[in-house]
């Protein structure tokens, strides 16, 4: 089990890690910006991956832009905030309990790789 | 990893068990604990090596009772009937490193690690402990594989983009 102080370095690492993030994607658009990574799946094969088009929607989202986000990669859209659920569930207190029960259970994990696998066949076939 | 061999609360021996395993067997500080190399069954607390177990609950002299024992049951009172139950640990899952790597590495290996994730759940209701902790471990190993490849492509990939 954790002991308190290595959850709080835990916490600490992540949060400084999450606004670095989003002051970058705020400031830089990987859109226009050439050093930004990009999809080593895309550069192999030629096809997108299921993440494709993430950092940029990610800059759309950040700068309050949901339709170009939705466009860049609905996927996204929807697994961010499911992430952020997923993360509140590790709270040690009855919220956090509450979200764990729903958010990581069979179920939710289930349609999450399900979306994932025909978000991934979806766009490479219909929007090729 | 080193095997041990412990009485459970109905005295029948159990075992091999994996050390890290043992968290999950309901080992209580008075259980009867014996592996290779040692001359005699041991009480699980006189055993150095397996201090970790009882860390989190030191050995009371009868003030707070451990958890999970029935009101009134001390260490030095055995069987307590509530060893039986199922361990309060729940192995994790790693989710968070599963969705991180689906969603940030570009690579599908992550989904093996939801996979054992889901597998950690349903091992866990069906009452394999055993099963849970070696999902558990699998879903781990994976998520850091996923994200050790995911680091490197995507090093690989700025640097690809800054030449090109």
């Amino acid at each position: 089990m954790d002991s308190p102080h290595s959850r709080h370095i835990k916490i600490i690492i992540i949060a400084v890690i999450c606004v670095a993030a989003i002051i970058l994607y705020y400031f830089f658009n990987p859109a226009a910006c050439t050093w930004m990574p990009h999809c080593p799946v895309k550069q192999l094969t030629g096809y997108d991956c299921p993440s494709c088009g993430s950092q940029r929607a990610f800059h759309a989202l950040l700068h309050g832009n949901l339709t170009d986000a939705v466009m860049y990669n609905p996927f996204l859209v929807i697994s961010l905030p499911y992430f952020i659920c997923v993360v509140l569930g590790y709270m040690k207190n009855g919220f956090g309990r509450m979200m764990k029960q729903i958010f990581h259970s069979k179920v939710s994990i289930t349609v999450y790789i399900v979306l994932f696998f025909a978000w991934w066949i979806i766009r490479n076939i219909a929007f090729a | 990893m080193k095997q041990f061999y412990y009485v459970n609360s109905q005295g029948q021996r159990v075992g091999p068990v994996e050390k890290n395993q043992l968290a999950y067997a309901g080992i209580q500080p008075d259980t009867l604990v014996w592996s290779e190399g040692m001359p005699n069954w041991m009480r699980a607390a006189d055993i150095v090596e397996l201090s970790f177990l009882f860390n989190a609950y030191p050995p009371s002299q009868g003030q707070a009772p451990m958890p999970g024992a029935a009101p009134g049951w001390n260490p030095g009172m055995a069987p307590n009937p509530y060893q039986q139950q199922p361990p309060m640990v729940k192995p994790s899952s790693w989710l968070w490193l599963g969705i991180c790597t689906t969603l940030l590495c570009c690579l599908p290996l992550g989904i093996v690690s939801l996979v054992y994730a889901l597998k950690v759940d349903s091992s866990w209701n069906a009452g394999d402990y055993n099963g849970a902790v070696s999902n558990s471990e699998k879903a781990k190993m994976w998520g850091f594989i996923s994200a050790g490849i995911g680091f490197v492509c995507t090093i690989l990939a700025f640097i690809g983009g800054l030449l090109g």
